[in-house]
């Protein structure tokens, strides 16, 4: 019987300990991590993540919203989206809108901004006046503005008539060349008391001494606009930017409301187009692929304008 | 820390709580509370639950409430639970619901059409009803038309409610402030729509932002433009939407737009809106079901509003009010107790339910049961509308075309209205619609 005598060094003791403490510990910190993080996490995961992954799988299959049982189709759903002239209208409408919103939204809602920043007095008044629309539900801005834009008795076409401007009376939400532009100044309406609020935020950090010193070099308004505020705002802009493109792509709520999509499709959008496929065509899986298609769209505009925007830091 | 770990236990606890279903909570909570009534209910006191269309009005409330009681009255040992709410398959909100693990009602009154109940019937969420049909002789007490749309293929799932009958309801007013009469042929009705323009008032108000009030409208024309069997054709034989008769019912429509009988800016008002035109004076006409009744009553306007048929531009012929089977009763396959669904609808066609609706001046459908044939209604325009169909009754395509040509069929008609596309490019797309529908095997069949 041979016995052998263990040496243990006892740095390597507490070597050992001290790693096994850091583990735990680190353990511990992920535990604690997790926990607050969860609730948002597992709510993220359940209706967000989830429903977006079986809308990619239920594009992959024929299902009708009801059956229980699918075919298998593979790309089908995608190879008709392609050739559907509807569907493909429907993307250029998005498309229509996102510059339309661009346009409508930036400009005029930073030139507010600047002039409300700019005031000695009333700042708050104005502040919560411009703000106003936005704590409006989507679904009442879309039925007075249905009613703004009535051919008959709408407020607009009754003002033209009596200010003697008849003839520029339209049915907005009826011609197919006007529908999108007056849904776009709705929604802008009813959303730049939001960017208004990010611009008020991003002029308020730009530093005062940069416009003194402008004001000494003899620099005018306009000049202080372009090269002091408009670059020192790049990071409000590019937020801005981001969120007016993503709703112009998302865009549902007014359109349904006011026109569903009419007259004759002139204002369907993908969501729209989408909607009606899966409950009043019965075609889910079409519709899941119709939303799929718009997703990647808005998920790759959104990261190529943030590469792009990067790259020019 | 163990403060920490507890806290935001705590939190995922509540918060996981509150994402179970919300049908959840409280079917566990009415079975924890009825338990005691469970018993009561082996002894009777059962309860009947119901989903009805949601009400245009007060007035349409105050008569379900009356039926609940005349069928309380009848059969005291039974409650009844009557919900309102979203019944068009198309919505998607009955197929959720009846696809969920929520207990469903015991019967369902849906709006009717042979795409709407397939859609159902397809995927076994509601009962075959051919052995109540037969214990009960429902055939025998439908009236016949009824019993022959519902009853086209082995097995039917549903029971009429009600027939539609689409019409021209105008304003009495207006006419007799004009000189119009109800006209008898199609001279008369363009003169009358002529005589109505020239006066500056709109002679026809469309809701046409909404596709089923534009399809009322058309449906009338169809009628009488392509004549009747012209439209029974494209529905349960092999007529084309691109046939000459319909493309000349298109132009019937366009033409009326041209002319400016109906508003171009039509094509944005809701059937709300339009509605609202008629009632309000702003319109003479407007081509509705005798739905419309009721907010006749809701607004005491008895004496200023009546109906009458679009009368038939086909020499020789006549026309009558479109319709088809309006309000369906189904029994969801989930549903707990289908003998209350039984005694319900066995009381739906009995003359005590054709008495009480019909002898209520505001009532605004027409029965489909045969026991209500016998009964004078007491409202004058739902007289009327009675006496119209007794010669049978035009198709309201709506309730028989397949979702893809539903879908071409509401926006097409719109563009029509718009001035956006010809009357033969609308046709070929509806077509187009249609034989999309043929391919994924949609064919309604009536006996």
């Amino acid at each position: 019987m041979s016995t052998t005598n263990m040496v243990v060094n006892p740095s390597s003791v507490n070597e050992a300990n001290r790693l096994a403490s850091k583990g735990k510990r680190s353990i511990k910190r992920m535990l604690i991590i997790l926990s607050f993080l969860s609730p948002a996490l597992i709510l993220y995961i359940l209706f967000m993540l989830y429903p977006m992954a079986d809308a990619v799988r239920l594009s992959f299959f024929d299902w009708d919203g009801a059956a229980p049982t699918m075919n298998f189709v593979g790309a089908a759903n995608y190879t008709q989206l392609a050739q559907d002239p509807i569907f493909l209208k429907s993307l250029f409408n998005n498309f229509y809108w996102v510059v339309l919103s661009l346009v409508l939204m930036i400009l005029p809602t930073l030139a507010i901004s600047v002039m409300i920043a700019k005031l000695k007095r009333g700042k708050m008044f104005f502040r919560a006046g411009f703000y106003l629309p936005s704590v409006l539900s989507l679904a009442v801005i879309g039925v007075l503005w249905s009613k703004i834009y009535e051919p008959s008795y709408g407020a607009i076409n009754v003002f033209l008539r009596q200010v003697g401007l008849g003839a520029l009376a339209q049915n907005w939400l009826g011609e197919p060349s006007i529908v999108i532009p007056a849904l776009v100044i709705t929604s802008t309406w009813a959303f730049y008391g939001t960017y208004m609020v990010l611009f008020l935020a991003g002029l308020q950090s730009i530093d005062n001494s940069m416009y003194e010193a402008a004001d000494i070099d003899g620099a005018g308004p306009l000049r202080k606009f372009w090269n002091i505020t408009v670059p020192s705002l790049r990071n409000t802009m590019n937020v801005v930017v981001s969120m007016v493109v993503i709703h112009a792509l998302k865009g549902f709520g007014l359109v349904w409301i006011m026109t569903q999509g009419g007259p004759f499709y002139k204002s369907e959008v993908v969501a729209t187009y989408v909607y009606k496929a899966a409950f009043s065509m019965n075609k889910v899986s079409y519709a899941s692929a119709g939303s799929v298609v718009l997703g990647i769209i808005v998920i790759g505009l959104t990261i190529a304008f943030n590469y792009w925007r990067d790259k020019g830091e | 820390m163990k403060g920490q770990y507890v806290m935001s236990g705590i939190i995922v606890i509540a918060l996981l709580s509150g994402c179970s279903s919300p049908s959840g909570s409280p079917n566990t909570a009415a079975s924890n509370e009825t338990d005691p009534s469970a018993g009561a209910g082996n002894t009777g006191a059962q309860t009947l639950d119901l989903l009805v269309p949601n009400y245009y009005n007060d007035t349409e409330k105050k008569l379900w409430e009356k039926v609940v009681n005349k069928f309380k009255e009848l059969h005291p040992d039974i409650k009844v639970e009557l919900v309102a709410g979203e019944v068009k398959v198309e919505s998607g909100k009955l197929t959720t619901m009846l696809q969920s693990g929520v207990t469903p009602p015991d019967a369902i009154l849906i709006n009717a059409g042979p795409g709407r109940v397939k859609t159902l019937s397809d995927v076994n969420l509601i009962k075959p009803l051919n052995e109540l049909y037969t214990k009960n002789k429902w055939e025998e007490q439908l009236r016949p038309t009824a019993y022959e749309l519902v009853a086209g293929e082995e097995n039917i799932f549903e029971l009429p409610h009600t027939l539609d009958a689409i019409m021209v309801f105008y304003n009495k007013d207006i006419f007799d402030k004009h000189g119009v009469t109800t006209p008898a042929t199609k001279d008369e009705f363009m003169s009358m729509l002529e005589k109505l323009k020239e006066a500056g008032v709109s002679p026809i108000t469309v809701g046409a932002r909404n596709g089923y009030a534009i399809g009322w409208i058309f449906s009338n024309i169809m009628e009488s433009v392509a004549g009747r069997e012209a439209v029974e054709n494209l529905i349960y034989g092999d007529g084309k939407w691109n046939a000459p008769e319909f493309v000349k019912a298109a132009e019937t429509l366009e033409d009326w737009v041209k002319q400016g009988y109906i508003p171009k800016e039509a094509v944005t008002l809701t059937q709300a809106d339009s509605k609202f035109s008629l009632l309000s004076k702003r319109a003479a006409m407007e081509i509705e079901g005798t739905y419309l009744i009721s907010d006749i009553a809701d607004q005491k306007l008895e004496d200023s509003m009546a109906a009458f048929t679009m009368p038939s531009f086909i020499e020789g012929k006549t026309a009558s009010p479109t319709g088809g089977i309006g309000l369906t009763w189904v029994v969801p396959s989930k549903a707990e107790d289908e003998d209350l669904a039984e005694t319900w609808l066995n009381f739906v066609l009995s003359k005590d339910f054709s008495e009480i609706t019909l002898g209520d001046p505001t009532y605004n459908l027409i029965p489909a049961s045969s026991s209500s044939a016998s009964i004078q209604p007491a409202g004058a325009v739902l007289a009327q509308a009675i006496k119209d169909i007794e010669n049978g009754f035009g198709y309201n395509p709506t309730v028989f075309i397949g979702p893809e040509a539903k879908e071409a069929y509401y926006q097409n008609l719109q563009g029509l209205l718009g001035g956006l596309v010809t009357p033969k490019q609308a046709m070929d797309n509806i077509e187009a619609g249609a034989v999309k529908d043929r391919a994924a095997g949609y064919q309604v069949k009536k006996k």
